[in-house]
């Protein structure tokens, strides 16, 4: 940079650099993951049908809907930055994922992961020059823009590590883990002592999705599904917090559910686009 | 909130003498130290007495505590935590060991002593830290921060690049495609982000899609 301000960590990256934009948070709370397609009416952000809605394993957890939530007035689904984390470290299965509409985000979860009433923390992100705090103080710095790249006055988010990738999987696996899958990380906290500060980027969880018909006959054009004749399985990639004496973040496929009948197809479910993950705490 | 760790190990060739380990860690407060301290031994006789009460560390410490300090043999772990700051700290810890003929020539155990030390709160020297009001620390200098840098959007038809100056498969760059049913993906290379059409697998593609980008691209 020819003028400005520039800060380095003590390894050398870059934290304040004139240029680049601060986050600013702009709506946090906390809710219980759920499932997707409860109603025949829930649609993706494209209008599609997200979900048959019928005949679904009893013994998991379908009927648990995705609370949805809006985004703050202004502001769409493609401004918004989604965090979160889990609230404690109860939830021994701890799998989000979200999905958007144009105006609200749910925080979801494959249907065979019963979140119960344990709940998770978001943070929606956004870019703004409003600060969150008494402005008579503190250090701002702006771009040449006249946008604000960091200000003391707002709750900084700390970004640890970063990671991406295509969580592709193999259609011929049925295990409800990250077997099969393109795993995108782990990444490691560098600090596992504050393990439940840390939080994870889920945009990627959302982008896109895959369904695969099962058995009976040829493979179906998508969001084709017949009750009582074919199974039918919905893919989308979960970022998954794991606790340990090592605790990190990793983001891979998996399935939701809902019937099956036999066999798989030998198919590759490529989830298509890129999907970024970063890590980090909210301070 | 920060927390070293430090493995620390006598030598057997030590085993005979009453041997110093040392090391150092700078410290700040509200970090803290996990610390392991280990005796090698030969024998079973020199292990087997690591084990006993009368192998417990005993603790010198100047302006740190340690958890626990009472009852660690070799090779266990405990924690260091640093009291006040700009000032220098050390923990000392002082394992007896049996040894058959230990030097000087007096009885049949030997000590190993392990210190370590630094200074709590004065590093490093350099580099910005940001307090809000309270006094709580919003930026330090080992805090990497995540900054918004830009976002693409369009459409592709064939595998192409988007020109990205600066960026670099290096670390610090992320990127995300957020849109919706998008079969784009895409790859960090230098100053350019690489955009592919996907390929599926034997099944072709099964569920729809689109060739839409829309891509953030973001600091770390």
């Amino acid at each position: 940079m020819g003028y400005g301000f520039l800060s380095n960590t003590d390894n050398g990256y870059a934290q304040i650099d004139g240029e680049n934009l601060q986050l600013k948070v702009l709506a946090s709370g906390s809710v219980v993951p759920g499932v997707i397609g409860i109603s025949s009416s829930d649609k993706d952000g494209v209008g599609n049908s997200l979900y048959p809605n019928s005949g679904r394993i009893s013994n998991w957890h379908p009927s648990k809907a995705a609370t949805s939530i809006s985004i703050p007035t202004g502001y769409s689904s493609s401004d918004v930055f989604l965090f979160a984390r889990p609230s404690s470290s109860t939830q021994s299965t701890k799998m989000i994922g979200c999905i958007f509409s144009s105006s609200t985000f749910r925080i979801t979860c494959p249907e065979w992961v019963n979140w119960g009433s344990n709940t998770v923390d978001y943070k929606l992100c956004v870019i703004n020059n409003d600060e969150d705090e008494n402005t008579n103080y503190g250090l701002r710095v702006f771009n040449a823009a006249g946008d604000l790249g960091f200000s003391s006055n707002r709750t900084n988010f700390k970004g640890e590590q970063f990671a991406y990738g295509t969580p592709s999987r193999n259609m011929t696996t049925t295990s409800s883990s990250d077997y099969g899958s393109t795993v995108i990380g782990p990444m490691y906290f560098d600090k596992p002592n504050e393990k439940l500060d840390y939080y994870c980027l889920l945009n990627g969880c959302a982008a896109y999705s895959g369904w695969q018909i099962v058995t009976g006959g040829s493979p179906q054009q998508s969001f084709i599904y017949n009750a009582g004749t074919r199974g039918m399985f919905w893919y989308q990639p979960y970022v998954q917090f794991v606790y340990g004496s090592n605790p990190s973040v990793k983001m891979f496929s998996d399935y939701s559910k809902s019937q099956a009948y036999g066999s798989y197809f030998g198919n590759q479910v490529d989830l298509a686009s890129t999907r970024g993950i970063v890590i980090g705490i909210f301070v | 909130m920060t927390t070293h760790t430090i493995a620390m190990t006598s030598s057997t060739a030590s085993l005979p003498y009453p041997a110093t380990v040392s090391a150092n860690q700078d410290i700040a407060v509200g970090d803290t130290i996990s610390l392991t301290m280990t005796v090698s031994t030969n024998t079973y006789a020199e292990g087997m007495s690591l084990t006993a009460s009368s192998a417990y560390a005993v603790f010198t410490l100047i302006n740190c505590t340690v958890s626990p300090s009472t009852g660690v043999n070799s090779g266990e772990t405990i924690t260091v935590t640093p009291i006040n700051n700009n000032a220098a700290y050390s923990c000392s810890a002082t394992i007896t060991h049996y040894h058959a003929s230990p030097y000087p020539p007096v009885g049949t155990t030997q000590t190993k002593t392990f210190v370590l030390s630094g200074v709590v709160g004065v590093l490093p020297v350099y580099g910005l830290e940001i307090f809000d009001a309270n006094g709580n620390s919003r930026l330090r200098y080992d805090n990497r921060l995540c900054k918004f840098h830009s976002v693409y959007t369009g459409t592709i038809s064939n595998n192409t690049t988007i020109s990205v100056p600066g960026i670099a498969a290096d670390g610090t760059w992320g990127i995300n495609n957020q849109a919706q049913n998008s079969l784009v993906q895409c790859f960090v290379g230098t100053n350019v982000i690489a955009l592919n059409t996907t390929s599926f697998g034997t099944g072709g593609n099964l569920y729809g899609g689109n060739y839409n980008y829309e891509i953030i691209v973001f600091r770390v």
